[in-house]
Formats: C-alpha cells, sequence, structure tokens
C-alpha cells in the first residue's frame, strides 16, 4: 500500500512522523513528498535531515522534469492580472504566493500521477499546500488523511470560520477527541484518535520510565534535574497578552528566590531569539521546533497557550495561565479547573501548585479520553478496517 | 505646489528627491513605520509618523476574514484547468500572516491630505504606496528597495505611477526589458571607483595553496539555502570537478554541511578567494553576491525558474 505523507514544515514533520513510524512497522509504503515553502526561507532538508530522512520526492523536480516553468510563470501572471487590487497586504506576498501556488499544482499534479499513491496524508487541510495536494488527490480518486495541528479555539471558528473550511477535501481528519467534531463542516469525517504526537512520551510515563528519561534529557539541554522545573512557554512574543519582559523578569525572580529551575522555551517561529538570551543571560532559553521534551520535563507549564496548556495536561502536569496585565486568555482552561489563573504579580500559586498538585484526572477523562499513548495504534487500526486499504 | 512624500522605506535616491523637493515644493511626509520616522528625525526631516490603531486578536480576525474570506480574493477565482479557487489556499495560510490590520485607517488618514505630487517608495513589501490611488495628483515612485525580483516582473504590469525615479542606467535599461509602460526617469548616483581583483596570473597559485593539485577544474557554488534544490542538481552533474561551496549566510553554511554530504566539496567562507576559481557559479541573481564581479562568474537558472536571464544586469552570463 503506497502512502505519501506531506511535509511542508518542521511541525508537520514533529507531527506526523509516530504516525509514519506506525505504518512504516505496519508494512505501508510510505513517500515523502516535499517543495520549496514560501521563498524557501526554511529548506525542507534542513528538518528532514534532522529526523534522518533523506529519500523525498521534491515538487520542483516534477515542474522541471516536464519542462512546465514557463507555463507556471504564466499562469501566475495571468492571475495577478485578473483580480482586483488587494488593500491592506504588500503586494511581494500575492506575487510570490501566486506563484508558489502554481508551481505546487503542477508539481504535485505530476506527482501524484507519476506515483499513483493510494491515501495522501497531510497535517491540516488549512494549510496553503496541503489545501492543493488534497484537492488533486480527491480528483484521482486517491484518499485524503490529515490530522489535527493544535486544538480547536472557538473564537477562530466564531470569527474566521476556520475549521468549517479545513475539511473540504478531506476524507478522514483524526482528532484529539470527540469534542473536536462539532467544529467542523463534514463532522463524519472526524475520527477521534487522541494526540498521535505525545504517544511515545505518554508512553514513556505509562512504563515507569520517567526519572531516568527526566535526567537524561534534562543533562542534554543543561538544565538541572534536581530542582522542580518551571516552564514557561509564552505563545510568540507578539502575540503574547501583555508585557513579556516584565513577565518573563518576575518568573526568574520568582523561581531563583524559591529554588526552582526556570526554563523559557520560546515559540519554534519566535524572531530575535538572540536578543532575549541576551536580555537574560542567566535564563535557559531555548527555541527548539519540538515542545514536547520541555513540557515531558518540566514539573509545570505557564503559559498562555491552549495547545501548550493540553498538551501538558496530557502529560500529566500542572498548567499556570498567566495574564499579568489583566487582558484576559482566550479559551481558558481555568474556567474548566483544569488549570490555575495567575493575573497580577502574586506568583505564589506557582509554589503552592509544585507542594498540592491539583487533580485534572475528571477534566481529561471528560475532555482528551484518548490521551493514553495509543492514538496512533487506533489511526492504524482504523485504516487497515477501512475497506479503502486494500 | 504641494508634495505628499509617503515613506515605507528609504533610499539615498528618495533622501536626494525629498531634499530637492523641500526647496521647490510645500512638502509633507508621512510614514507608517517606527524605523523610517526615526530614520526621519535623525535626518532632521519633519514627518507624520501613524501610529498603528490597537485591535483585539477577535478583531483583527473579524476584519480578515471580512476583506479576505473570500472579499476582494474572490475576483481572482479559480485555479487554471481547476475548481479550486484562489482564496482558499492564499487567504489564511499565506496572506493573513501579512495583512496589515491598521492599513484601512491609516490609507483613509493619508488621503485626507491635499497635495499636487505624491512620492512614494518603490516597495513591494508594503500595502501603502499601492493603495493610495490618487485621482488628480502625479503618482511617483521612488526606487527605495530591489527591483530584479521575480516578484517585482510578476507585479510590475498593475503598476499605476505617473513615473517611476531609479538611480542608474542599468535599472532604467531594467525597466525597458520588462516593458515596463510607466515613463522612468534617471537622477544618476555619484561614479564610485571599483577596485577590481587581481585574477588570472595569482588564480594558480591559489588553487595550490588551496591544496588543488589535480588538473581538474575548481568550480566556486554560490551556496544560498533558497537554492539548495538547484545546488543538489548542480553537484550530482558535477562530480569531476573541484567544488568550493561559498555559503551565502551562516544558517545556509550548517544546512550545507547537514544535507549535501553526499557530494564532494569543500566549504570556503571567504568569498575573497573567488578569484581562484576557473568558474563562479550561482543560481539566481542577488546584488548581495560579491564575486559577481568576477569575469568568471556565471549564473545556472535551472528551468528559467529564478528568472535570471531576465533579472541580472547586462554583461552577467546566464545558461539556463
Amino acid at each position: 500500500m503506497k502512502v505519501t505523507v506531506f511535509l511542508g514544515r518542521i511541525h508537520h514533520a514533529i507531527k506526523l512522523l509516530p504516525l509514519v513510524v506506525k505504518l512504516s512497522s505496519a508494512g505501508y509504503n510510505i513517500q515523502f513528498l516535499v517543495t520549496s515553502n514560501s521563498i524557501n526561507i526554511d529548506p525542507s532538508t534542513e528538518y528532514l535531515h534532522k529526523y534522518g530522512i533523506s529519500s523525498f520526492h521534491h515538487a520542483h523536480d516534477y515542474v522541471m522534469e516536464h519542462d512546465l516553468v514557463g507555463q507556471a510563470e504564466a499562469e501566475a501572471t495571468d492571475l495577478i492580472m485578473m483580480g482586483d487590487l488587494v488593500p491592506y497586504n504588500a503586494p511581494f506576498w500575492l506575487a510570490s504566493s501566486l506563484r508558489e501556488a502554481v508551481y505546487s499544482l503542477h508539481g504535485f499534479s505530476h506527482y501524484l500521477d507519476d506515483n499513483k499513491p493510494e491515501i495522501v496524508i497531510g497535517l491540516h487541510e488549512n494549510n496553503f499546500w496541503v489545501k492543493m495536494l488534497f484537492y488533486l488527490a480527491k480528483q484521482r480518486g486517491m484518499k485524503t488523511v490529515s490530522l489535527m495541528e493544535g486544538i480547536i479555539l472557538e473564537r477562530e471558528e466564531e470569527d474566521l470560520g476556520k475549521y468549517s473550511m479545513g475539511t473540504d477535501y478531506t476524507d478522514v481528519l483524526f482528532s484529539w477527541s470527540d469534542y473536536d467534531r462539532e467544529f467542523y463542516a463534514d463532522s463524519s469525517t472526524i475520527v477521534p484518535v487522541g494526540p498521535p504526537h505525545l504517544d511515545e512520551w505518554i508512553s514513556v510515563i505509562k512504563r515507569d520510565e520517567y526519572g531516568i528519561a527526566r535526567q537524561n534529557i534534562c543533562m542534554q539541554y543543561g538544565i538541572n534535574s534536581a530542582k522542580k522545573i518551571v516552564l514557561f512557554a509564552p505563545p510568540r512574543l507578539d502575540l503574547y497578552k501583555g508585557d513579556t519582559g516584565r513577565a518573563i523578569q518576575a518568573l526568574s525572580n520568582y523561581c531563583t528566590s524559591n529554588g526552582f529551575e526556570i526554563v523559557l522555551k520560546l515559540h519554534p517561529f519566535q524572531g530575535g531569539v538572540d536578543q532575549i538570551k541576551n536580555s537574560f543571560p542567566d535564563l535557559k532559553v531555548f527555541s527548539d521546533d519540538d515542545a514536547s521534551p520541555f513540557l515531558f520535563i518540566s514539573d509545570i507549564v505557564v503559559t498562555q497557550t491552549s495547545t501548550v496548556s493540553i498538551e501538558a495536561l496530557c502529560l500529566g502536569k500542572q498548567v499556570v495561565e498567566l495574564d499579568m496585565d489583566y487582558i484576559g486568555i482566550d479559551q481558558p482552561l481555568s474556567r474548566l479547573g483544569a488549570a490555575r489563573l495567575i493575573q497580577g504579580d502574586d506568583l505564589s500559586p506557582i509554589g503552592e501548585l509544585l507542594s498540592n498538585p491539583v487533580g485534572t484526572e475528571e477534566f481529561m477523562k471528560e475532555r482528551l479520553p484518548l490521551a493514553d499513548g495509543r492514538s496512533t495504534d487506533r489511526i492504524a487500526s482504523y485504516l487497515q478496517a477501512t475497506k479503502w486499504i486494500v | 505646489m504641494k508634495s505628499l512624500f509617503v515613506i515605507t522605506t528609504m533610499s539615498q535616491l528618495m533622501l536626494d528627491i525629498l531634499l530637492h523637493e523641500h526647496n521647490e515644493n510645500d512638502v509633507t511626509v508621512v510614514t507608517p513605520y517606527d524605523n523610517v520616522a526615526n530614520d526621519m528625525f535623525n535626518l532632521g526631516i519633519s514627518c507624520f509618523p501613524i501610529k498603528q490603531k490597537t485591535m483585539s486578536i477577535s478583531e483583527q480576525d473579524r476584519m480578515f476574514a471580512d476583506e479576505m474570506l473570500p472579499g476582494v480574493m474572490e475576483s481572482y477565482g479559480n485555479f487554471l484547468g481547476t475548481e479550486l479557487p484562489v482564496w482558499k489556499v492564499l487567504s489564511l495560510d499565506r496572506l493573513k500572516f501579512w495583512f496589515d490590520y491598521g492599513a484601512k485607517s491609516n490609507l483613509d488618514f493619508i488621503r485626507s491630505f491635499e497635495y499636487d505630487y505624491l512620492y512614494v517608495s518603490l516597495d513591494l513589501d508594503s500595502p501603502y504606496p499601492w493603495n493610495i490611488c490618487p485621482e488628480d495628483a502625479h503618482y511617483i515612485a521612488v526606487k527605495t528597495n530591489p527591483i530584479r525580483t521575480a516578484e517585482f516582473v510578476l507585479y510590475s504590469p498593475r503598476f499605476e505611477f505617473d513615473e517611476i525615479w531609479v538611480d542608474s542606467r542599468e535599472d532604467e535599461e531594467f525597466l525597458k526589458k520588462i516593458r515596463m509602460k510607466t515613463a522612468v526617469r534617471v537622477r544618476e548616483k555619484e561614479k564610485t571607483r571599483i577596485i577590481t581583483r587581481r585574477q588570472a596570473e595569482s588564480q594558480e597559485r591559489g588553487k595550490a595553496e588551496l591544496g588543488f593539485t589535480n588538473n581538474l577544474p575548481v568550480i566556486g557554488v554560490m551556496f544560498d539555502k533558497r537554492d539548495e534544490w538547484q545546488t543538489r542538481l548542480f553537484l550530482s552533474m558535477n562530480t569531476d570537478k573541484n567544488i568550493l561551496l561559498f555559503p551565502v549566510d551562516t544558517r545556509s553554511g550548517e544546512l550545507a554541511k547537514d544535507v549535501l554530504h553526499e557530494y564532494k566539496f569543500f566549504i570556503q567562507n571567504d568569498e575573497n578567494v573567488a578569484y581562484m576559481c576557473d568558474e563562479v557559479i550561482a543560481f539566481r541573481w542577488d546584488d548581495r553576491y560579491s564575486p559577481r564581479k568576477l569575469s568568471t562568474f556565471k549564473i545556472i537558472d535551472y528551468g528559467r525558474m529564478n528568472m535570471a536571464s531576465l533579472l541580472a544586469p547586462e554583461g552577467i552570463k546566464v545558461a539556463e
């Protein structure tokens, strides 16, 4: 059975590779498809290399092989001339995105025709490339499978209709829980399985290997594992609600004076990382692409991001939602009793939670009952049981 | 007469024209960007910095949905030969990242000025120069950013300026070459001396110093991470040559070490030794590459994907 897995950016690889491992070991023939992303600011090979992937198909090879560059440029020019003036975007992004889309459509079409996969997997359909790839795959009668990028933000559905647009060309979307079903236009495509990218981490905890694994990861990153670890994982700082510098300094002071280890994990797309490191020279600052190892080693996670909060809860961590400037948290888990909200300057609830952790079992049982380390097994079983897998 | 300058990026040419206009007309300068306002302040030029309106994320998203889902993007129709609407691909996962939420009110503010001449930065990275749409005034774009890019060429048929100012005859020629319909005016910058690099006689000695004692040609390859795909193709076809790879930045250097190791090459961080090469190859035109001034410099534009024959100045060799 031939399965194409599209890896457009590093977070696609982080979220999809646990499933790839499972499907490979179950005997599926996996092919990786990549393309040049945007103006190729982050070349695919950078992250393919990190994960030891040396064999892949590049959409541009198919554009070249079929001598389609001239045609693609002509189509992009026609499209640019076709529409009205886009008033609030820089023209660069319209021109470069249209050009990139036309190249991708030609490259993907010929890749699919030449390789004929039965199943095409992409992280999520609201992605620029996956929308095109799934459209083309569906046209050819191939099955399309996606996962969830993060948890559903109800506000985004209300304001943007984001999730309603997320299954136009998807046959099956494997979600983290049954709760997610109602947000998608076609709920029959939603199959709850749990968060597959956390399987391995959850399994380590279940196998009672947590202590030694934590110690190893801490050693790798130069973090003191003998102390309680407070992880501050803010969203990208331009999206942080409040004064980030004040929050980082306050957390750093609080943890230092109480004997806790403070770790700052920046968003992978955060710019100016060196400047941030220079501003807080005593702080352990990381901007790695995958947050999971940091969530895994921490005792408490301080954040404003719902996906990070849910992932932390899946790994059995205490969660603090930090709102020092009283601006408000999007979709707060504290309202559901699964996290502690801190507003203002008093950070003592961090110490209290570390001494007396709050039970989150009820919340997890109701909202994420499938976060048990077996999500990829469920996907593989579903695919094997489905008729369209022959 | 009144002149309004809407400056989103600055250049020496823009400054020269601005100072000249100050002597001739009643000048107002406006910028939506703090960095430009600071530059103006440091130059002693007064300008209106426009403060961005603060909006909540929810307000931003609703505004984006109104304008772009599909909004104006519906006019782009479907991709050729498909029933896939352009907006479904571009809006949410491309244009949303760079949507300027303050532009609507800022453009209204800019339009409220009275002027006879409107000068804007020829800046594809900002929505402002393109969306003021003056009805009666003379609309002039001044070169402030690189123009030899694929995006510039693709977008150029949409230009609605009355005039474009550039600072060299080469730029004027380039705009003619891409069939720019707008009138082009040149205000040439001062001629500067160029120190040419040593070449022929020291080339052989240099090669030996680098350890190339075989008789195979030495090829320098400008390695830019944007062209990783092209580099891979070139290296696979040139295994019988000595390859010196010149990474154009630190990240490209790291990438070369990580992912190109199946091919034989030497990484050389000092572009000054490029004169020792029999040939120096790049895969695109970029005026930041310093070996472009060598007579041995050549661009290989596989499949014409980087539009090098169009973008490179006269005299640069381009193979496709």
